[in-house]
């Protein structure tokens, strides 16, 4: 394919679809004039239109669909929607519940017991258990009064164990 | 996009090849039945010129065109042109049979054109149409596959350069270019028939 080809063929051809060769305008001819005889135009415009005619579909009226097409498609698409079932529903998953509303009453009831039980076990008794009071610098009963170790939180240990003491 | 059931068989007559399509996918047999109607008859006479007027293999092909209608009507992009769709489906279709069945080496070996550009044609064969339409059946399929898919598309089916551009994902010059290529070929080949071409 020559450079003269490669570039002009694309119009050449929206004119041969659409133009006889006397239709052309003088540029037009100009343009194809050294490249392209009349008689080679006319024969290629006339060869796309009886393509066209004898290609067109319904030309060959012969040929149709095989009646058995339509019908086996059908019982495939029947088949493949009851194995799917239903159409998706086509909503936002739901969203979480939110934390207190999962909780039910026993639970609740529950984890307020685990609670209680964790502040019993870290005050006053657990000293006890492991005899802390034994050790003289607990005993120190010039520490602080009584009403100081209501109010003292950090060295509750230590004075209450005074407490029990005296 | 509206849901399945709510259009009349009347109504779902006028809606677009997209939504059609749409309605297949949720298991819509009217919407179904109404596609093949508008298609089938075109992709049958695609194929049979695609596949060198095999009307048999025409119609295996048009059935498993539409097979894959049913099973990969999800992978359909709704805001694309369903007949680019189907085109591109269907070429892939033939192109996967030409690598398969090489019909490319067995028509270029065929001494076919030997007798369709002898000397001396009779006048009755020359101006017989059906004889040119079996004549460029021939020709068509000596062509290379993507010449005669963009020739098809062109002067069979009637698509625009643009559509044909989308079908075969190439530039719309580039299709040009294919089409008056085949022209040219056609042209050759069917030498026969100058005198019938040259009217």
């Amino acid at each position: 394919m020559n450079k003269w080809e490669h570039q002009d063929e694309r119009d050449l051809l929206a004119l041969l679809e659409a133009k006889t060769y006397d239709m052309l305008s003088r540029e037009e001819r100009a343009s194809l004039g050294a490249h392209i005889s009349r008689e080679t135009y006319e024969r290629w415009r006339r060869l796309q239109l009886l393509a066209r005619q004898s290609l067109k579909v319904g030309a060959g009226a012969q040929l149709k669909p095989d009646p058995t097409i339509l019908p086996s498609l059908k019982t495939l698409m029947a088949s493949r929607t009851r194995v799917k079932g239903p159409a998706p529903r086509l909503t936002l998953p739901l969203k979480k519940k939110p934390f207190r509303r999962q909780l039910s009453v026993y639970q609740a009831i529950a984890a307020a017991a685990a609670i209680l039980f964790a502040i019993h076990i870290s005050s006053n008794h657990w000293k006890q258990d492991v005899g802390l009071h034994a050790y003289p610098i607990f005993a120190d009963s010039t520490s602080s009064s009584p009403q100081q170790i209501m109010l003292q939180d950090e060295d509750s240990v230590k004075d209450d164990s005074v407490l029990r003491l005296n | 996009m509206k849901q399945p059931g709510i259009f009349s068989e009347n109504q779902l007559n006028e809606q677009p090849d997209e939504l059609l399509m749409g309605l297949i996918r949720h298991g819509n047999e009217a919407a179904f039945e109404i596609l093949y109607q508008r298609y089938s008859l075109k992709m049958l006479h695609y194929f049979h010129k695609m596949l060198g007027s095999q009307e048999a293999k025409a119609q295996d092909f048009l059935q498993d065109l539409f097979v894959k209608i049913i099973e990969k009507a999800h992978l359909f992009n709704p805001e694309k042109k369903f007949s680019t769709w189907l085109y591109t489906l269907a070429g892939n279709m033939c192109k996967n049979e030409y690598r398969s069945m090489q019909v490319r080496r067995i028509l270029t070996h065929s001494d076919e054109w030997e007798q369709l550009c002898g000397k001396d044609p009779s006048p009755e064969v020359l101006m017989d149409q059906q004889q040119f339409e079996d004549s460029l059946d021939k020709a068509l399929r000596a062509l290379e596959p993507i010449h005669r898919e963009v020739f098809v598309l062109r002067y069979q089916q009637e698509l625009s350069i643009r559509e044909i551009s989308q079908i075969v994902q190439c530039a719309e010059g580039t299709v040009k270019s294919r089409i008056f290529y085949a022209l040219k070929k056609l042209s050759a080949r069917l030498c026969v028939y100058h005198g019938l071409i040259k009217d």
